[in-house]
C-alpha cells in the first residue's frame, strides 16, 4: 500500500469535513486536549484527533446523533478518551523538546554574536553575550504556560464559549505580555556569559537530544528517515494545509464581499451591482494582480533601509555591515519565501475558480452557493 | 444499580470477541455493542480499551482512508489475542457459574 503522506496524516486535514455541532463538540474535544499541559505525547494526539474525526464523520454521514459518540457528559468522555495516553513522561518528553528549540536559538543567536564581535575582540573567549531576556523567558514561559493551562482546564466545560481559537488567542496575548515584561523587568539586569561556552553548551545538547530522537526512530520504524506519520506533526506541514483551506475559503470570501457590497450600496441608495458585473470586478483585480510585488519591495526596503542606516548614522564598519546585510537577507529570505507561496496560492486559487466560472457558464457567487451546497471537499463556512 | 465496576472487567473481552468475528473499526464495534444492550459505551471507554488491546498485543491495526476521507484505524485479532480470547471466555464461564449458584439459592 502506498505510504500516506505527511498531510493525509495530520488530522488538521480533515477538520473541515465536520459540520455544525459534531464540529463544535469536536472543537471542545481538542481545547480539552490542548489544555491538558503536554501529557498527550504529540503522535497520540493526532491519532486520537483522526480517531475522532472518522468517528465523527460516520456518524455525521448517518445522520446519528453526536451523543452516540459522547454519551451525555463531555467531560466523562474526554477524561476516559484521552485516559490510556496521559503520561507524566510526555510532559519530560515535551520538555527536552522545548529546551532543544530553546539550544538551537541560543546556538543561532550566539554565533551570530560571535560573528559581529569577532573583528574586534582580540581574544575570543573574551567575547560575552547578553543572555538575560533568553534566560528569563525561558523559564517563565514554562512557569506562565502552566499557570494558563491550570486555569483553561476550568473553564473548558464551564463556559460553552471557550474553544480552540479563545484557548490559542489566549496563549499568544499571554506570549506577548511575557515577552514585554520580561523586557522591561530585566532591562537592568546583566546576565553575560562567554558565547563560546553558550555555542558549545547548546550544541552538545543539540547533538545528544538528536542522537536520542534518532535511536528511537530506528528502533520504532527501521530507519533514522523522519516518516510521514512524524512530518504530519510539524509546524510547517500545519502551515501549509492551513494555507490550503484558507484558499478554498476564498469561493466564500467573495461571496461574502458581494454581500457586502450590496449591503453597503442599499444603505447609500445606490445601485446594486449584479453578479456578473461583480464577477468581471474580481477578474480584472486577478488579472492586473500585484500583490507578489508587494513582498518584493518590502523584502528590499527591509533589507536595504536598516543597512543604509547602519552605514550613514551609525558609521559601522564594512565587516560588521556585510553580517548585518547577511542576517536580515536569511532571515527576511525565509519570510518572503513563505508569504510569495502563500500569494501564489491564492493566485492560482482564484484564476481556477473564475475558470470554473467560465467552462460553466456561470457567477463567482453562483459557485460559491454550489459549492456551499456540495457534500465533503469543501465545508460551508460555519 | 451501577454497574461500571462489572462493565470493566468484561469490556476488553467483549470487545476482543467482536474483533475476532473478523476486521472491523471504532464505529462498527460502538454499533455492535451497543445492539448488545452496551449503551455506556457512548462514554469515550471504548477507546481505551482498544488502546490497551494494542498495546498488549491482543489486536494488531492498519490504517487506511475510509470512505468519508479522514484516515481510519482497522482493527485485527492476533494469535495472542485468540489465545487470550479462549482464556477469558473459560474464565468468564467459570465466574458465572459460580456467581450464579450463590445469587440463585
Amino acid at each position: 500500500m502506498k505510504e500516506m503522506t505527511a498531510k493525509e496524516n495530520s488530522y488538521l486535514n480533515y477538520e473541515n469535513q465536520l459540520t455544525g455541532e459534531y464540529y463544535e463538540v469536536y472543537d471542545k474535544i481538542r481545547t480539552y486536549a490542548m489544555t491538558q499541559g503536554g501529557t498527550i505525547d504529540d503522535a497520540r494526539f493526532n491519532e486520537l484527533m483522526l480517531e475522532l474525526i472518522d468517528l465523527f464523520t460516520e456518524a455525521q454521514h448517518r445522520g446519528e446523533p453526536v451523543e452516540k459518540i459522547v454519551g451525555k457528559d463531555m467531560k466523562v468522555f474526554c477524561k476516559n478518551y484521552f485516559s490510556e495516553d496521559k503520561s507524566i513522561m510526555n510532559i519530560m518528553k515535551g520538555l527536552t523538546k522545548y529546551f532543544y528549540l530553546v539550544s538551537m536559538i541560543w546556538f543561532v543567536v550566539s554565533i551570530i554574536d560571535l560573528a559581529v564581535e569577532l573583528g574586534n575582540a582580540k581574544n575570543i573567549l573574551k567575547i560575552k553575550s547578553d543572555f538575560n531576556i533568553f534566560s528569563f523567558t525561558t523559564i517563565a514561559a514554562i512557569l506562565v504556560y502552566s499557570l494558563v493551562m491550570l486555569i483553561s482546564q476550568q473553564f473548558v466545560f464551564r463556559w460553552k464559549k471557550f474553544t480552540s481559537k479563545v484557548y490559542v488567542g489566549i496563549v499568544t496575548a499571554v506570549t506577548i505580555l511575557l515577552i514585554v515584561a520580561v523586557v522591561i523587568f530585566t532591562s537592568n539586569v546583566n546576565i553575560k556569559i562567554p558565547t563560546v561556552w553558550v555555542i558549545l553548551a547548546a550544541f552538545i545538547y543539540a547533538v545528544c537530544y538528536k542522537v536520542i530522537v534518532f535511536y528511537e526512530r530506528y528502533k520504532k520504524y527501521g530507519s533514522i528517515k523522519k516518516p510521514e506519520e512524524e512530518r504530519a506533526l510539524s509546524i510547517k506541514n500545519a502551515w501549509n494545509i492551513g494555507v490550503e483551506q484558507g484558499v478554498q475559503e476564498i469561493i466564500f470570501d467573495y461571496e461574502k464581499d458581494f454581500v457586502r457590497q450590496n449591503k453597503r450600496r442599499k444603505k447609500k441608495h445606490k445601485d446594486m451591482i449584479t453578479e456578473e458585473q461583480f464577477t468581471e470586478k474580481v477578474r480584472k483585480d486577478v488579472q492586473y494582480d500585484k500583490s507578489t510585488w508587494i513582498y518584493y519591495v518590502i523584502f528590499g526596503a527591509g533589507v536595504v533601509i536598516p543597512v543604509v542606516r547602519e552605514i550613514l548614522v551609525e558609521n559601522t564598519g564594512i565587516f560588521d555591515i556585510l553580517t548585518y546585510a547577511a542576517i536580515l537577507i536569511v532571515v527576511e529570505g525565509f519570510l518572503l519565501k513563505m508569504f510569495l507561496g502563500m500569494a501564489k496560492l491564492n493566485y492560482k486559487e482564484r484564476k481556477s475558480l473564475l475558470d470554473e466560472c467560465d467552462r460553466e457558464g456561470i457567477t463567482i457567487v453562483e459557485l460559491a452557493r454550489r459549492r456551499r451546497g456540495s457534500i465533503y471537499g469543501v465545508r460551508p463556512r460555519r | 444499580m451501577e454497574d461500571t465496576q462489572l462493565m470493566k472487567g468484561i469490556l476488553e473481552g467483549c470487545v476482543l470477541g467482536i474483533i475476532s468475528r473478523g476486521e472491523t473499526y471504532g464505529y462498527e464495534i460502538l454499533t455492535v455493542m451497543e445492539q448488545y444492550g452496551f449503551e455506556s459505551l457512548g462514554e469515550g471507554t471504548l477507546y481505551p480499551v482498544l488502546t490497551r488491546l494494542n498495546k498488549k498485543g491482543l489486536v494488531s491495526c492498519r490504517k487506511a482512508k475510509s470512505e468519508f476521507g479522514p484516515i481510519r484505524k482497522y482493527y485485527s485479532i492476533t494469535e495472542e489475542g485468540t489465545t487470550y480470547l479462549s482464556a477469558f471466555k473459560e474464565s468468564f464461564r467459570h465466574i458465572t457459574e459460580m456467581a450464579n449458584q450463590i445469587l440463585n439459592e
